[in-house]
C-alpha cells in the first residue's frame, strides 16, 4: 500500500504526458506515409488542423463568427424570428433593424393614415389555444422557463376576404381563411414525427394548409386537422397502377378524402429537374404502401410526366382531374423559360381551360436534397419571376381564373407582404416550417443524419423530436406570420392583407432611386426590345 | 336578458360577448368602425352600433341591464390617453336612470393587488360611487390581473386586498360578470376575485 501511494504521482503524470506524445508519434508516422493527401505528408499533424476547422467550421460560423444579418439560407436573426414565434410566441425587437438599408431592395409604402386596429378586417371571433414559454431566469450557461397554456387570436381572413381555389370552376372550391400554408414536403423527406407536428400545428392554428409533396398522402400528413393539398410529381406516387401508369381508380379514392382539398402537378421544378431517385431501402412498408409502390424496391421518376409533353396535354389532363375530382387542380412551376411561360398563358386564354392555381417555385426555394448547380442556378428568384406571371395573366385576360401561390425563403411576414403586392394571393413556406419544428440548418437533409429529428426518418434521431411539444410551435409561428402580414396591412392603409397590391411597393436601389413594380416590369419589356433588336443583327463572322 | 355592453371590443369585453351569447342573453354594444362592429357580431353581440363619438343613447334603450368594463370611454381603443373617463361613466349612469335600468355590473380598473395608492391613480375609483347610488342594483368586480388563458371556471372572493400578483384568465373575468347579473347574492356587493379553486357559480352563491 505504501509503495503504490509513493509511486502512484509519478505514475500519474508519466502516462498523462506519455500518452499524448505516443498518440502524436503515431498520427506523425501515419500521416507521413500516406499518399493521399500531399498537405498532410508535408506537415503532419499541422495539417490535420486544417481537416479540423473545415469540420467545425460551419458551426462556428454560426454561432460565433458569422454577423446576425450574414449566413444563407437564413442568417442568424431570420433563424431566430422563426424561433422566437413558435417558442415564445413573441415578435417584438429592440433596438431598431439591423438591415442594411444602404443595400437595393424592396421597402412597402406605408401610408400617411395608417389603419387602426379597429379598421381591419380581421376575423379573430374564435380564439386559438395553444401554448408559449415564458423566461423566468437565464443565465450565462443555462435558461430557466415554463411553458403555459394561452388563448391567442388566429388572424384569419373574413369570409368575404377567403381566398378560393377553384371558384366557379370545380364542384369543391377550396376556401382559405390565411395566406400562409405549408410548401411541399413530403414524407420520407421528412420524418414522421415531424410530418405529424407540422399536420397537428397548422389544424391548430386552422385556416391554413399543408402540401403533402409528391411522395403522396401518408398518415401523418393525416394526423392534424389541417386541409392539404396533394401533390402529383411525374413519379404518379399514390395514384399509380402497379406497372407505373396514372390511376384513375387511385386518384378518385384520395379526391374523395375531406381532408384533401386541392391537387398540384408538379411540372419540371428546380430540386427535381434531374428526375426523382428513392432507394430501393429506403422504400419500407409503409412507404411502399402510401405510394403505391413495391417495398424494398428501387423507384427512378422521370424529370418531367412521360405522356404530358404539351401543354394542350396538360391542360387536357387537368379537366379531366378537374371532373372527377371535383376539386381544384393547379400546378408547380419554376420560371425560367418566359417564351414558353406565355405560349402557356395564350393557351390558357384560347382554350379556356388550364389551372385553377400556380405554385410559383423560386429558385431560392428548397428542403432537401438536390444538386448544387440546379440549386444554385436554375430558375428565377420569386421576386422576379412572380411579377411576370402576375403580369402575363393580366395581359390576355385570364388572372381571374387563375390564384397564384409563391415560395421561396418568404418567412417573415414583411417578405410575405412583398410577395402578396407583387401578385401573389397566398405563400407557400417549407424551410421555416422546417425551423418551427426543431431544424438548426444543419445542411444535413440529404444524409437521413439531420441531429435533430426533422430532415430524417432514423427512429433514433426522430426520437429527438417530440410531436406534443413542437406542433404548438407550428401553430404559433403561422398564426404570428398572419398576425404580422395584417400589421403591414395596417401600415401600408389597407384594412386587408389580401388587398396589398404593387402600388404598395416600392424599389429603392443602391443609390437611393425609387421605382415601382409595374416600372421595373416595363424595363424588362424595354430591355426584351433591346435583346431582340440585337437578334435581328447580322450574325457575326 | 337585454344587456348593454360597455366596452365589448376590449379585452375581458369579447369575452363577455362570447359567453352572454352562450347563456342566452341579447348582447349590445358599441363599435368604432363597421368592421369592429361586424366582428363583435361575429363573437357574439346580437347587435352593434357605429359610432365614433360614443353616442349610446340609441343602443341603450330597452335594456334592462349593463355591464360596464371599465377603460370604455368616448377616447377608448387604440386612442385611450386616459385610464377610466369618469364623465363617461357619469353619462351613462345618467342615460341609465332615465331609461328606468336598474341592473348595472361594474368591473373596476382597479386591480386586488394593487396598492391603495395605485388604485386611486386616474380617479379609477370615483365611478364607483356614481355606481353605489341610488336607483342601481350594482355588482362592483375587482379581480386580479388579467391574461388570455383558457378559463379555468374556478375562483375564490376574497376580503382584504392582496400584494400577492395573480393572474386570472380575462375568460373567468367575464365568466363572473355575466353569472352577477342573474345571481342575487351579488346585488349591491363589491367583490374582489382571483383564480382559484371553487366554480364561479358556486362562489358567487356563497358570497
Amino acid at each position: 500500500m505504501g509503495k503504490i501511494t509513493k509511486y502512484l504521482p509519478s505514475a500519474l503524470v508519466g502516462s498523462t504526458i506519455a500518452a499524448p506524445l505516443a498518440y502524436i508519434a503515431y498520427i506523425y508516422q501515419k500521416d507521413n506515409h500516406q499518399k493521399q493527401h500531399a498537405v498532410l505528408r508535408n506537415f503532419p499533424l499541422l495539417g490535420r488542423v486544417r481537416y479540423m476547422a473545415e469540420h467545425v467550421g460551419p458551426e462556428l460560423r454560426q454561432y460565433l463568427f458569422s454577423g446576425d444579418n450574414e449566413g444563407l439560407p437564413f442568417s442568424r436573426m431570420q433563424y431566430q424570428d422563426i424561433v422566437k414565434a413558435g417558442k415564445y410566441n413573441e415578435r417584438l425587437i429592440g433596438f431598431g433593424s439591423s438591415r442594411n438599408f444602404a443595400e437595393d431592395g424592396f421597402y412597402i409604402r406605408n401610408s400617411l393614415f395608417p389603419k387602426l386596429r379597429t379598421e381591419l378586417k380581421v376575423d379573430n371571433s374564435q380564439k386559438v389555444t395553444t401554448y408559449q414559454y415564458v423566461i423566468d431566469n437565464e443565465g450565462l450557461m443555462s435558461r430557466k422557463e415554463h411553458r403555459e397554456e394561452i388563448l391567442t387570436d388566429p388572424y384569419y381572413l373574413r369570409d368575404e376576404d377567403a381566398v378560393v381555389l377553384g371558384d366557379g370552376y370545380c364542384r369543391q372550391p377550396f376556401r382559405i381563411k390565411g395566406q400562409v400554408g405549408m410548401s411541399a414536403m413530403s414524407y420520407g423527406a421528412l420524418g414522421e414525427n415531424a410530418i405529424t407536428a407540422l399536420s397537428k400545428g397548422l389544424g391548430i392554428a386552422g385556416g391554413t394548409w399543408m402540401n403533402t409533396g409528391e411522395g403522396g398522402i401518408s398518415d401523418h400528413h393525416l394526423a392534424g386537422d389541417t386541409d392539404l393539398i396533394m401533390q402529383i410529381g411525374p413519379g404518379l406516387f399514390g395514384v399509380r397502377t402497379p406497372g407505373g401508369e396514372f390511376s384513375w381508380e387511385a386518384f378518385k379514392e384520395k379526391a374523395d378524402m375531406e381532408k384533401v382539398k386541392a391537387f398540384e402537378v408538379k411540372l419540371a421544378q428546380g430540386a427535381k429537374t434531374r428526375g426523382g431517385h428513392l432507394e430501393g431501402q429506403k422504400v419500407t412498408e409503409e412507404i411502399a404502401r402510401i405510394r403505391l409502390i413495391e417495398p424494398g424496391k428501387t423507384v427512378n421518376s422521370p424529370n418531367r410526366f412521360t405522356e404530358y409533353d404539351s401543354f394542350e396535354k396538360l391542360f387536357g389532363f387537368i379537366e379531366e382531374m378537374r371532373e372527377i375530382g371535383g376539386k381544384p387542380v393547379g400546378m408547380k412551376i419554376v420560371v425560367g423559360d418566359v417564351e414558353g411561360l406565355e405560349e402557356m398563358v395564350q393557351i390558357m386564354k384560347d382554350s379556356g381551360k388550364g389551372p385553377d392555381f400556380i405554385t410559383i417555385d423560386g429558385g431560392e426555394g428548397g428542403t432537401g436534397a438536390t444538386y448544387q448547380e440546379l440549386a444554385d442556378s436554375v430558375g428565377l428568384p420569386i421576386l422576379t419571376a412572380l411579377p411576370i406571371v402576375d403580369e402575363l395573366l393580366r395581359q390576355y385576360g385570364v388572372r381571374d381564373r387563375v390564384k397564384l401561390i409563391a415560395s421561396g425563403k418568404l418567412i417573415t411576414p414583411d417578405k410575405i407582404a412583398i410577395a402578396l403586392s407583387m401578385g401573389a394571393d397566398l405563400v407557400n413556406i417549407a424551410r421555416g416550417f422546417m425551423i418551427s419544428v426543431g431544424c438548426i440548418m444543419a445542411g444535413v437533409c440529404h444524409t437521413n443524419t439531420c441531429p435533430v429529428g426533422v430532415a430524417t426518418t432514423d427512429p433514433d434521431l426522430q426520437d429527438g423530436l417530440v410531436v406534443g411539444e413542437k406542433m404548438y410551435r407550428v401553430a404559433n409561428y403561422v398564426m404570428s406570420l398572419r398576425a404580422g402580414l395584417f400589421n403591414v396591412a395596417a401600415a401600408a392603409g389597407v384594412e386587408s392583407p389580401t388587398m396589398l397590391e404593387r402600388k404598395h411597393l416600392t424599389h429603392k436601389d443602391i443609390q437611393g432611386r425609387i421605382s415601382s413594380v409595374g416600372s421595373m416590369l416595363h424595363k424588362i419589356e424595354q430591355e426584351e426590345r433591346k435583346e431582340k433588336d440585337v437578334e435581328d443583327l447580322p450574325v457575326k463572322n | 336578458m337585454k344587456v348593454f355592453v360597455f366596452g365589448g371590443g376590449g379585452e375581458v369585453g369579447e369575452y363577455l360577448l362570447r359567453k352572454l351569447a352562450a347563456e342566452n342573453h341579447e348582447a349590445i354594444t358599441i363599435a368604432e368602425t363597421e368592421n369592429r362592429a361586424e366582428e363583435l357580431k361575429m363573437i357574439g353581440a346580437s347587435r352593434v352600433y357605429v359610432s365614433k363619438d360614443y353616442d349610446f343613447i340609441e343602443a341603450i334603450s330597452g335594456c334592462e341591464a349593463i355591464i360596464y368594463v371599465a377603460g370604455a370611454n368616448p377616447t377608448a381603443g387604440e386612442n385611450r390617453n386616459v385610464l377610466v373617463d369618469k364623465e363617461a361613466v357619469a353619462r351613462a349612469m345618467e342615460e341609465a336612470r332615465k331609461q328606468g335600468i336598474e341592473r348595472v355590473v361594474y368591473l373596476s380598473p382597479a386591480r386586488v393587488d394593487e396598492s391603495a395608492k395605485s388604485q386611486e391613480t386616474g380617479d379609477k375609483k370615483i365611478p364607483e360611487e356614481l355606481i353605489k347610488q341610488d336607483v342601481f342594483t350594482y355588482t362592483i368586480v375587482y379581480s386580479s390581473r388579467g391574461v388570455h388563458k383558457p378559463g379555468k371556471g374556478m375562483i375564490d372572493i376574497i376580503t382584504s386586498p392582496s400584494k400577492k400578483v395573480m393572474e386570472i384568465p380575462y375568460e373567468d373575468v367575464a365568466a363572473v360578470l355575466v353569472e352577477s347579473l342573474t345571481n342575487k347574492a351579488t346585488y349591491n356587493k363589491t367583490i374582489k376575485v382571483i383564480a382559484g379553486n371553487t366554480s364561479i357559480e358556486n362562489a358567487l352563491k356563497n358570497i
